[in-house]
């Protein structure tokens, strides 16, 4: 019951936090027929049984995301919203649940710089007294791997030999070289990161990973000049808690982005339901933005000290 | 053959040609690109640990293990050594694949051992054991505070913390996951 209200009240603080700066909440549906498009969610999906027209594909809402941009498009100004968000064939570890409270924040005329500021703001407000570390991802990978991970993209292109032949020479892997091959940069670089950067990140203090490499593919934009993202993601205590984008705006790149995820749904034989272009129609684009999103429940675990995302939920889904 | 998101707890793993018992494992979605199943494993056959991220839709090779039952003999510092309860075979297996279990072996006592490749790798034992206390030294007087334990050692020669009211000769249960003390045995 402490949990509880300790819970209610980082809801009310994380609402008056939003509503003082002129921020706009806004509901998006639970239920729908345009999820995000990104290929590697794995979705709850249901149908809509109309008694007249026949059935309609309908699924529970992995992020809020495309609603938000659709409203920012439309004018909103600065928005939020606190959803429920599901995420299905995720396992049940301690920080899992696949029904989860999700908190997105996007702010009008902002990089991703102005929303790790106005996130550091609002974790001191929820009581954070430590000064966050701001760390590039280029940097991580200096201290924890001793690679040069802008020199395996040279020119902006992306190279797994230079990956691997660095994985290799730096000894972070039990696996040969042929082994490694399978595998593109991308798969790489994410080994590299889970098995040998996450597991180090300080855990007394919140740490800001900065400038993700451009090559892995989301809707952030490129740092002119770099091979990097506009992108940030929060850990606390260790755990991925927020993620950031200096959104990308050009309505070309953000549509060839929903192609080649749903190309990769196609090899992957996961569902390939519609997507949503409304905020793609000129003159209702996506304007000048930043966004976050940020589990809750992980939240809480921080700031209310607990182990495990099923101390933080009144009911989870398997206990 | 299973997906890398298949991977369990507690099963036995090919990497590399040796067999690896998955000692932990944590299923890690980054959300934006794909799944992956970061793993601790231990050889089975050396006992070195090794921390492996795998894509969850990689193939990997289930190791082909299987049981017999062996009773525990004696530890000759190096290796542990066992006798088939069935054929009286008697076999070895290193200290560094023990290096947790094997002090909370039991001579005498009768062990499930996994078999890779016609070789012990692994004992299953228990998760909790009875043990005898062979030295427990006395309470100190006046040691009154609630919770105040001390060090005392059982037969197989394990320490363990336990609470001050333990002698020399009692039973006693232990946690052989975390090594705790669980409770006086009165039988």
């Amino acid at each position: 019951m402490a949990t509880l209200r300790q819970r209610a009240t980082l809801l009310r603080q994380i609402r008056t936090f939003f509503d003082t700066r002129e921020y706009t909440e806004v509901l998006v549906p639970v239920l729908t027929e345009t999820p995000i498009p990104e290929a590697h969610l794995e979705l709850f999906h249901t149908t809509f049984a109309h008694p007249m027209q026949g059935s309609r594909e309908l699924y529970l809402l992995p992020s809020p995301e495309y609603y938000l941009k659709q409203l920012l498009a439309q004018g909103s100004g600065s928005i939020y919203a606190i959803s429920q968000s599901f995420r299905n064939a995720e396992s049940l570890g301690h920080q899992h649940n696949p029904e989860f409270t999700m908190l997105e924040y996007y702010t009008k005329d902002a990089d991703s710089t102005t929303s790790l500021d106005i996130t550091t703001e609002l974790l001191r407000v929820l009581g954070e007294r430590r000064e966050a570390l701001v760390i590039s991802m280029a940097e991580c990978w200096r201290e924890w791997t001793g690679i040069d991970l802008a020199a395996t993209i040279p020119g902006g292109v992306p190279s797994p030999e230079l990956l691997r032949e660095g994985m290799l020479r730096q000894k972070i892997t039990a696996r040969q070289h042929d082994e490694l091959s399978q595998y593109s940069w991308e798969d790489l670089f994410q080994m590299v990161f889970l098995n040998h950067i996450e597991p180090q990140l300080p855990r007394d203090t919140p740490v800001f990973i900065t400038r993700y490499p451009a090559a892995v593919p989301v809707l952030a934009q490129t740092i002119p000049g770099t091979p990097w993202a506009d992108r940030w993601e929060l850990y606390l205590r260790g755990m991925e808690v927020a993620n950031c984008f200096g959104e990308e705006t050009d309505p070309v790149r953000i549509l060839q982005f929903m192609q080649d995820q749903q190309h990769l749904k196609e090899q992957l034989h996961r569902p390939t339901p519609p997507w949503d272009t409304t905020f793609l129609q000129p003159p209702n684009t996506l304007p000048q933005c930043s966004g976050v999103a940020l589990g809750i429940e992980r939240l809480g675990m921080y700031f209310f000290d607990e182990k495990t995302i099923n101390r933080v939920i009144s009911f989870p889904l398997f206990r | 053959m299973i997906k890398g998101g298949a991977i369990e707890k507690g099963m036995y793993i090919l990497f590399k040609g040796d067999p690896y018992l998955v000692a932990e494992r944590e299923f890690v979605n980054p959300g934006k690109g794909a799944a992956f199943t970061r793993c601790k494993l231990k050889n089975a056959k050396n006992g070195s640990v090794l921390r492996e991220t795998i894509k969850t839709s990689d193939n990997v090779e289930v190791a082909d293990v299987y049981d017999r039952d062996g009773q525990y003999m004696y530890s000759d510092g190096g290796a542990f050594h066992f006798m088939d309860v069935e054929t009286y075979d008697q076999f070895e297996i290193p200290g560094d694949v023990l290096a947790e279990t094997g002090q909370y072996l039991k001579e005498g006592d009768q062990y499930r051992i996994i078999m890779w490749d016609n070789n012990p790798i692994d004992v299953i034992i228990p998760m909790k054991i009875v043990y005898t206390v062979t030295d427990a030294p006395d309470a100190i007087k006046g040691d009154t505070v609630t919770g105040a334990t001390k060090t005392v050692v059982v037969e197989t020669g394990l320490s363990v913390q336990v609470p001050i009211f333990i002698k020399t000769g009692d039973r006693i249960r232990v946690n052989t996951e975390t090594g705790d003390y669980v409770e006086r045995v009165n039988d």
